[in-house]
């Protein structure tokens, strides 16, 4: 097995390579196509590759030399590699001379002609007889150096070589587009196709380390790759690393890394070994663009341009100049909010080497942050508890981490990639996705997503087994309560729901004893009568005496399934709080009943605020269990967005369910508790309580296990 | 293997094309031009050539392709701008003569070398590419006046040698170079010998056959596929280089739709990579101070709808005379152009680059 170099794919074998390389296919494909028609004589694309260092250019151009090494189409084209620790070029001769030397790398007996003239017209021409009547490909690696090596004197001769010997033919890598390149003033000025690399998406990152590991051998690691802990680990990366592979690469080595102590070592190992790495690329900037850096490195988040214009003490205009020129090298990034562009570092982990480095802010608290990125809220608390060799003052500090408002990027990214892979109608990703989400974040939404996942899937006994065996958990204790019982209902109804009645019942056996109040026993007792109208459902005559039964109590549901009596069921809507109704009517909606006045009624009686935003969010999962359950399409699905829509339509006091998403939304990004500020108490606690989504997601992570 | 790659990218009819962004075609891959090779031609026939256009128009193609045309007359064609002194220049041409050393000064040089060539081949085309660079170059090098001197000398050869012929070409700029140089020549005019012609644009046809024959040969296809290309053609004004350079991006993308190339032409404006801006660069070079200021603001107006002379006199401060003036020069000057009695930007490429332009600078 052949070792990865992450910092000099050059050496990698053709083999290692390609087992290693992803998203670029078509590229390389692409650029290839081009050199074998160069081979056959005609002309060919002068290609730049633009990228941040790391992005992967020396990795794609390494691999494209050795495919056109083995292509019998490229057998007559020679290939002259400039790799990019050609240091020193400070002209065109020096240029040429090494063009002379990847060319002849066996010998250097041409030296001699230059020895006695070294002028560029010699120089060209030692490098035309040379070359003679070949079709030849150069590789340049780090363009812009050369570029800025040769001067303008030397572009006007690179360009005049180039046009003069169309038997040479360019593929270039730069990590970012020359100036000189893209001004009419400039004699190379659109000479090369200039492609940008963009830095490599999630999915992309994970294909990439499961490749790494099953290169190492270790399929172990590359199954946890896979696993919604690997998952969420790789999503840490990918929010460090910024998309860069070399990151990747380094940060892989202990992905399954699990006992906190040894973590903090490696990280702190991994930062030593990248800082050289930034630091370079903090060298390659102007004095200006470092004092940008700086100030994003120190201010954290994402900046203004004014605010940066002004701290930085430079003009807007400059400070925009040089933003740009940073986001072109990859080193910020921006995001438009309406007028304003607000920029950020890049890569994270940059910072957070500079930072180290500068000695400007406790290591702990780099510490902190990464462990929170590595683990997510709900397996630290778990280590916390079993880890007593952590010092008292980090262990307080990371308590009070998993407790914070602030927004989590990775569970931002993994709630996005959840509801995509429901639009997709990629269920099973949509599972891996949504146990991820619940590992790093865990609220009650996550949940509900899983579940519905879950159920998508038909594994509905992972979700009840996990459930289960919580309660045996000897840490229930003060500081981690047990989950809102509303959680139990909406997962037994969902269980249910899909006809996973013994499910459903074990859940609700499980239950019963922690839940209290009218309303989650509703929900509990109602269901359970759901699984028995289920079970005699095919029975010719029902249970009447269960039924009176029933119907005295008001368990609505069983009554409504065995006589299909919506006389019952407004009857028993009427007695319980509205938004308890809603769910209900959903179902039977689901099933083909007309609700709609029943559903009418009951949302006239939302008295205040507290109740109407109850029933909205009633509306809102329900939208999103039929949409889940049945498709976007489905007719019931459509008939209940247009009675939910109708409904709210007359009842404005309910709340829209687009509203409490923004807002809920907003919070997550920001944190900022004010973005709930219109959103009713009930919504917000939901959302905020901290111990009970801790609670949640640690339950859930259990069964995901 | 050669028979089967040939028949491959042959398409009813037609050689399809990939879509190289700045490579140097081959005789093959050029489209269009053919009357303007023939004109070249028919030019040549009579007397040299002063061929001019602006960066990545299309001129080097246009000398591939005259090359080609000119078959079998000996040709020599060489891109000189890597010479920075007419010693230099001497020198190659002097090897592109077959000659070795020559130990004397440049004029007499260049004299020997074209001697050498006109022995051989008295109907020879020599073509330098990049004429203009190299003159600039030589200028800057501030040695005495040999720029001048060297134009003055080649025009004497020319005229000395009436059979064969020369190929001068340069970007646009190379009226305003040799109208420099022009100024110190204190005896003859050094390029009245010379016809001038200017490579434009591909013709639509062209430009639209272009782009056609690129996304087959990209395999880019959708079923508004003409619309599309249409609409290509006619944003960059048959620019044959922003043809390939838009569909090669598209080819990567593996999409061709409006929306796409809007996409790709965006990014293309706001990154610089065409550097549009260049030509607003020059206006505070055209104008004062004020009349640059209202230079500028008709060309925020027509940026946004065209308009006619009347209206822009009425919205401006200034007298007539001076808005006439003002909008003369942005018209010969090639940024606006007069369609009956609406001004408006030469090409919505150009409108699009003036706003982006102008968003940056406020």
């Amino acid at each position: 097995m052949s070792p990865i170099q992450s910092f000099s794919p050059s050496a990698m074998s053709a083999e290692v390579l390609e087992s290693i390389f992803v998203k670029r296919h078509g590229l390389v494909s692409r650029i290839q196509d081009q050199l074998r028609e160069h081979a056959a004589g005609k002309s060919a694309s002068n290609f730049l590759l633009v990228g941040p260092r790391g992005i992967g250019k020396t990795h794609l151009i390494s691999l494209l030399w050795h495919r056109v090494k083995a292509d019998e189409a490229c057998a007559d084209l020679r290939v002259a590699w400039l790799k990019e620790d050609e240091w020193g070029v400070a002209s065109y001769v020096d240029l040429v001379v090494r063009m002379l030397r990847a060319l002849h790398p066996e010998d250097d007996d041409w030296l001699d002609a230059l020895e006695d003239d070294a002028t560029p017209a010699n120089a060209t021409r030692l490098l035309e007889e040379m070359i003679g009547d070949h079709r030849v490909v150069f590789f340049l690696e780090n363009l812009d150096r050369l570029l800025d090596g040769i001067g303008s004197d030397g572009q006007h001769e690179l360009r005049a070589f180039a046009e003069n010997t169309p038997q040479a033919t360019f593929v270039a890598t730069s990590p970012a587009a020359p100036r000189v390149l893209s001004s009419r003033r400039h004699p190379l000025f659109g000479f090369f196709e200039r492609i940008r690399l963009e830095p490599l998406s999630f999915e992309e990152a994970c294909d990439l380390l499961v490749r790494l590991a099953r290169h190492h051998g270790d399929e172990a690691l590359a199954r946890f790759i896979t696993t919604p802990t690997g998952r969420s680990r790789v999503r840490a990366v990918d929010h460090l690393a910024g998309g860069s592979p070399r990151v990747y690469v380094v940060l892989s080595e202990f992905l399954t890394e699990d006992a906190l102590e040894q973590l903090v070592d490696s990280f702190i190992e991994a930062l030593d070994r990248l800082t050289p790495y930034y630091q370079a690329k903090m060298e390659s900037v102007s004095a200006q663009q470092r004092k940008i850096i700086e100030f994003l490195v120190d201010r954290k988040g994402r900046v203004r341009v004014a605010e940066i214009a002004k701290k930085c003490l430079m003009s807007p205009q400059v400070t925009s100049r040089q933003l740009k020129s940073l986001k072109d090298l990859g080193l910020v990034t921006v995001q438009s909010r309406g007028r304003n562009s607000l920029y950020e570092i890049a890569e994270p982990l940059m910072g957070m080497c500079l930072d180290v480095k500068s000695q400007r802010s406790e290591s702990v608290e780099l510490v902190v942050e990464i462990i929170r990125l590595w683990f997510g809220r709900v397996e630290l608390l778990t280590k916390l508890q079993n880890v007593e060799s952590i010092p008292e003052g980090l262990r307080a500090q990371l308590i009070e981490a998993t407790r914070s408002s602030k927004p989590s990027v990775v569970a931002d990214h993994a709630a996005k990639a959840v509801h995509a892979a429901f639009s997709a109608g990629d269920f099973p990703r949509a599972l891996d996705e949504a146990a991820e989400l619940v590992r790093v974040r865990g609220n009650l939404a996550d949940h509900i997503l899983l579940a519905t996942a879950h159920l998508t899937t038909g594994s509905t006994y992972a979700i009840l087994d996990g459930l289960e065996r919580s309660f045996d958990d000897p840490r229930w204790n003060d500081d981690f309560a047990p989950p809102h019982p509303a959680t139990f209902a909406v997962m037994a109804y969902l269980l249910a729901y899909a006809g996973a009645v013994d499910d459903a019942r074990r859940l609700l056996d499980t239950v019963r004893p922690v839940v209290e109040g009218h309303v989650e026993r509703f929900v509990e007792v109602g269901l359970a009568y759901l699984v028995s109208a289920e079970e005699s459902a095919d029975q010719a005559q029902p249970d009447m005496v269960a039924l009176d039964d029933a119907s005295v109590h008001g368990h609505w549901l069983a009554v409504f399934l065995a006589t299909e009596n919506y006389e019952a069921v407004a009857r028993w809507a009427a007695s319980v709080p509205p938004f308890v109704a809603v769910s209900p009517l959903a179902l039977i909606h689901a099933r083909g009943g007309d609700v709609r006045p029943i559903l009418e009624a009951t949302a006239s009686r939302a008295s205040d605020v507290e109740e109407a935003a109850r029933v909205g969010i009633g509306l809102l999962l329900e939208r999103y269990v039929l949409t889940t359950m049945f498709g976007a399409d489905d007719s019931r699905t459509k008939a209940w967005i247009q009675l939910e829509e109708d409904v709210q339509s007359r009842h404005p006091g309910i709340i829209v369910q687009g509203v409490i998403e923004g807002a809920v939304e907003r919070y997550a990004e920001t944190g900022d508790e004010s973005h709930l500020d219109g959103v009713p108490e009930v919504v917000r606690k939901l959302f905020t309580d901290q111990k009970m989504l801790a609670a949640l997601g640690r339950l859930v992570d259990r069964e995901a296990r | 293997m050669f028979l089967s790659y040939d028949v491959s990218i042959v398409y009813e009819g037609f050689v399809i094309l990939k879509a190289k962004p700045g490579a140097a075609l081959t005789p093959m891959e050029i489209v269009g031009r053919d009357g303007l090779v023939a004109l070249l031609c028919e030019c040549l026939a009579h007397r040299s050539v002063l061929l001019s256009g602006e960066r990545r128009i299309g001129k080097t193609s246009v000398l591939t392709k005259l090359v080609d045309a000119l078959e079998p007359r000996r040709v020599i064609r060489e891109n000189v701008q890597a010479f920075a002194s007419p010693v230099q220049f001497a020198e190659a041409l002097g090897r592109w003569a077959g000659i070795e050393d020559l130990e004397v000064e440049w004029p007499s040089a260049i004299t020997l070398a074209l001697d050498t060539i006109e022995d051989e081949a008295p109907n020879a085309v020599i073509i330098w590419d990049e004429f203009t660079w190299m003159l600039k170059r030589i200028d800057e090098a501030h040695v005495q006046d040999e720029a001048v001197e060297l134009l003055l000398h080649l025009h004497r050869e020319r005229l000395d040698r009436p059979s064969l012929r020369f190929v001068l070409s340069g970007s646009i700029s190379i009226h305003t170079a040799i109208r420099r140089l022009r100024t110190r020549c204190t005896a003859k005019d050094p390029i009245s010998d010379l016809s001038e012609e200017i490579v434009r644009p591909l013709e639509a046809a062209s430009a639209l056959e272009l782009a056609h024959r690129i996304s087959k040969g990209e395999s880019l296809d959708a079923s508004n596929l003409d619309e599309v290309l249409e609409q290509l053609v006619h944003l960059v004004q048959g620019r044959p280089y922003y043809i390939h350079d838009v569909l090669s991006a598209c080819a990567r993308r593996g999409d061709v739709t409006i929306a796409t190339i809007d996409e790709i032409v965006d990014e293309r404006i706001s990154a610089d990579t065409w550097d549009l801006a260049d030509d607003f660069g020059r206006i505070q070079d055209m104008f004062d101070e004020s009349e640059g200021a209202a230079a500028v603001e008709i060309l925020d107006w027509v940026a946004e709808a065209p308009m006619t002379r009347r209206e822009i006199a009425s919205e401006l401060e200034h007298s007539d005379g001076v808005v006439q003036s003002i909008i003369e020069t942005l018209v010969r000057d090639e940024l606006l152009t007069e369609v009956e009695t609406d001004l408006s930007f030469r090409s919505g490429l150009r409108a699009r680059a003036w706003r982006h332009y102008r968003s940056r600078n406020s």
